[in-house]
């Protein structure tokens, strides 16, 4: 299946198929510009539709299709977010280990994902906003909360996006990175950690 | 709650309805690339020009992972891009306000550390091989980007590693009188995260043909050479063909910061570093600098950061903190140019033309705007504002 504006424009309008939800959504997180698999050398044609689809009207400002992706997203969001409140509300404490030294550990809970780090662990208490943790994790807040940790610092979590945590001595005091953020560390840094996060 | 998700709702119905009406042809310039807000996909902002808000604009999303998104190659429209997930590497063009796929190749490596241009269709690109134990092992690509085949593939063993630092970086390339020059150094992992580079460098100038080293230069004045400049340029060649590099041993880079942020000069046709000359940024400025750009008439900019105003890692980025400045390359004389301080870890965000220094900055207003200087008068004077959706202004390139 190809990305293409047609996709694009039903997404926005929610008369997606779930199939078709599930590719444009995977395409909007894949890391390629022009297609959802990346894994093979491209035959010529392929792919060169995209973008001109896409992006097909030079007479038109493409803000409209960015509009319509923002609003997407936010519609998708807001489902999300009302579907999370009104139906999981219930707060919860949850604590996590990984004792293995080099392989990461994935949790998913109600209000988040966790993926551990080796040799780390992480108690998250969302009901006395409490975090306290060793080591790295990443975590996905699938609604927003805050956390104040063990060095009072209020964390700010939004939903849907991905953070680094880290009380390493290397960064001196714990860091927390959106995943954005984490394009400015320098190049041996981000090749650390995504050694460790294959999925960051 | 219910009052609010409805009123975001009908937010989100306006956006739909919103139809710009802007009805304009655009044979876009310049393309910006934004890291945007709220985790928004990164996105191309194609422009006409620079200096006018009244301009024809087209923003085209990219994708959300933002962590590579802006390590691309850009020449005279078309975009190159490695894949470090695939070692696939693109090739692109844009064609009005698209973005179209022309080709790929599979290449070894996933990551290129640093690349120059042998001639207009051939691209030199050299990554660090990380093989057992070789980590100080380079591979040399060079790619024939019009045909997009692979011409030629080598790798060598770049001398000097230590027990200690044995971890390579090659951070410049360059290809003078049929050799192959490369600059280098080694570094050493700090506990989980942490990296400081060692104290030397050296440039090794390599029989291209033969592909066996000629010699090596030893260089103790500064460390880490360059950088990866498919983020951030730190050499260019002047008007006569003379080579001039920066080093970067700041936190943002080589993290060895008791060496000081210099530039260097290569004199054409010369495979020896001048011994006689460099500019000692950091004993001029007291900072350190990352990035470094030609703008003619013996003449860069350099975009320094201030330490007094960041406190580690963590929050290097995002304060507002780095300053312009313009270097005369023949007396060493260093101008702050007055614009307003930029966030953002090395950014490719300045170009001229032969009266103005372009540079697109995102400022503590949250304003996010192109600013110019003018060499002659030295007066700053405001460009195009940006989206305001915008975060970070990542690249700033001229496509023609």
């Amino acid at each position: 299946m190809k990305i293409n504006q047609d996709i694009l424009h039903k997404y926005t309008a929610g008369q997606c198929s779930a199939e078709e939800k599930l590719w444009v959504e995977k395409w909007l997180e894949n890391d390629s510009w022009d297609s959802i698999d990346e894994n093979k050398a491209v035959a010529e044609e392929i792919g060169q539709t995209i973008w001109e689809k896409v992006s097909s009207d030079t007479n038109k400002t493409k803000r409209i299709s960015w509009l319509r992706v923002a609003a997407a997203a936010s519609i998708v969001f807001l489902l999300g977010f009302s579907f999370f409140y009104f139906e999981y509300d219930a707060l919860d404490a949850q604590s996590f280990a990984n004792e293995s030294m080099d392989q990461t550990k994935f949790f998913t809970e109600e209000h988040y994902d966790v993926l551990l780090s080796g040799n780390s662990n992480a108690s998250i208490d969302l009901i006395h906003n409490k975090l306290i943790f060793s080591g790295d994790f990443i975590i996905k807040p699938k609604r927003d909360f805050t956390l104040l940790d063990t060095e009072d610092n209020t964390l700010i979590f939004k939903a849907g996006r991905e953070y680094f945590i880290s009380d390493s001595p290397d960064f001196g005091r714990i860091v927390v990175f959106q995943k954005s953020d984490l394009a400015f560390l320098p190049f041996n840094m981000q090749l650390k950690i995504e050694e460790q996060f294959r999925s960051i | 709650m219910r009052r609010l998700i409805l009123l975001l709702y009908s937010i989100s119905t306006f956006l739909f309805s919103c139809n710009p009406t802007v009805e304009k042809n655009i044979d876009p310039n310049f393309v910006l690339c934004l890291f945007n807000k709220d985790e928004s996909p990164t996105s191309f902002l194609l422009v006409e020009r620079l200096d006018e808000d009244e301009n024809a604009s087209v923003q085209i999303p990219l994708s959300t992972a933002r962590i590579r998104e802006r390590e691309y190659i850009q020449k005279n429209g078309f975009f190159y891009r490695l894949s470090n997930s695939t070692s696939v590497f693109t090739k692109y063009q844009l064609r009005g306000s698209s973005l179209v796929l022309l080709d790929s190749l599979h290449l070894r490596n996933p990551n290129v550390e640093t690349v120059s241009w042998k001639d207009d269709e051939n691209l030199l690109a050299v990554c660090r091989e990380d093989i057992a134990e070789q980590k100080s092992q380079a591979r040399v690509y060079q790619i024939n980007v019009k045909e997009m085949k692979i011409v030629r593939e080598d790798t060598i063993i770049l001398p000097h590693a230590t027990d200690e630092f044995w971890a390579l970086h090659v951070g410049l390339v360059d290809f003078e009188k049929d050799d192959l020059w490369l600059a280098y150094s080694f570094f050493k992992s700090k506990g989980k995260y942490g990296y400081t580079t060692s104290d030397t460098t050296y440039y090794a100038t390599i029989n291209y043909d033969s592909f066996q080293l000629k010699t090596i230069q030893k260089e103790t004045r500064s460390t880490y050479p360059g950088g990866f400049n498919l983020i951030q340029s730190y050499s260019f060649k002047d008007e006569k063909g003379d080579y001039y590099f920066m080093t970067n041993p700041g936190i943002a880079l080589g993290n060895n910061v008791k060496l000081p942020t210099a530039i260097f000069r290569k004199k054409k046709g010369q495979h020896l570093v001048d011994q006689e000359y460099m500019i000692n940024i950091s004993a001029s400025i007291g900072n350190h600098a990352y990035g470094m750009w030609y703008v003619g008439d013996s003449k860069a900019v350099i975009r320094n950061e201030q330490k007094q105003l960041y406190t580690d890692f963590s929050d290097f980025h995002s304060v507002y903190q780095f300053e312009y400045r313009l270097v005369d390359l023949k007396t060493g004389v260093i101008e702050k140019i007055d614009f307003p301080l930029d966030k953002g870890t090395q950014k490719e965000n300045v170009w001229s033309d032969d009266h103005y220094i372009y540079a697109a900055i995102d400022d503590a207003n949250d304003e996010h705007r192109v600013w110019k200087y003018n060499l002659h008068t030295k007066e700053v004077s405001k460009g195009i504002e940006l989206p305001n959706t915008t975060n970070y202004t990542v690249r700033l390139d001229y496509l023609k």
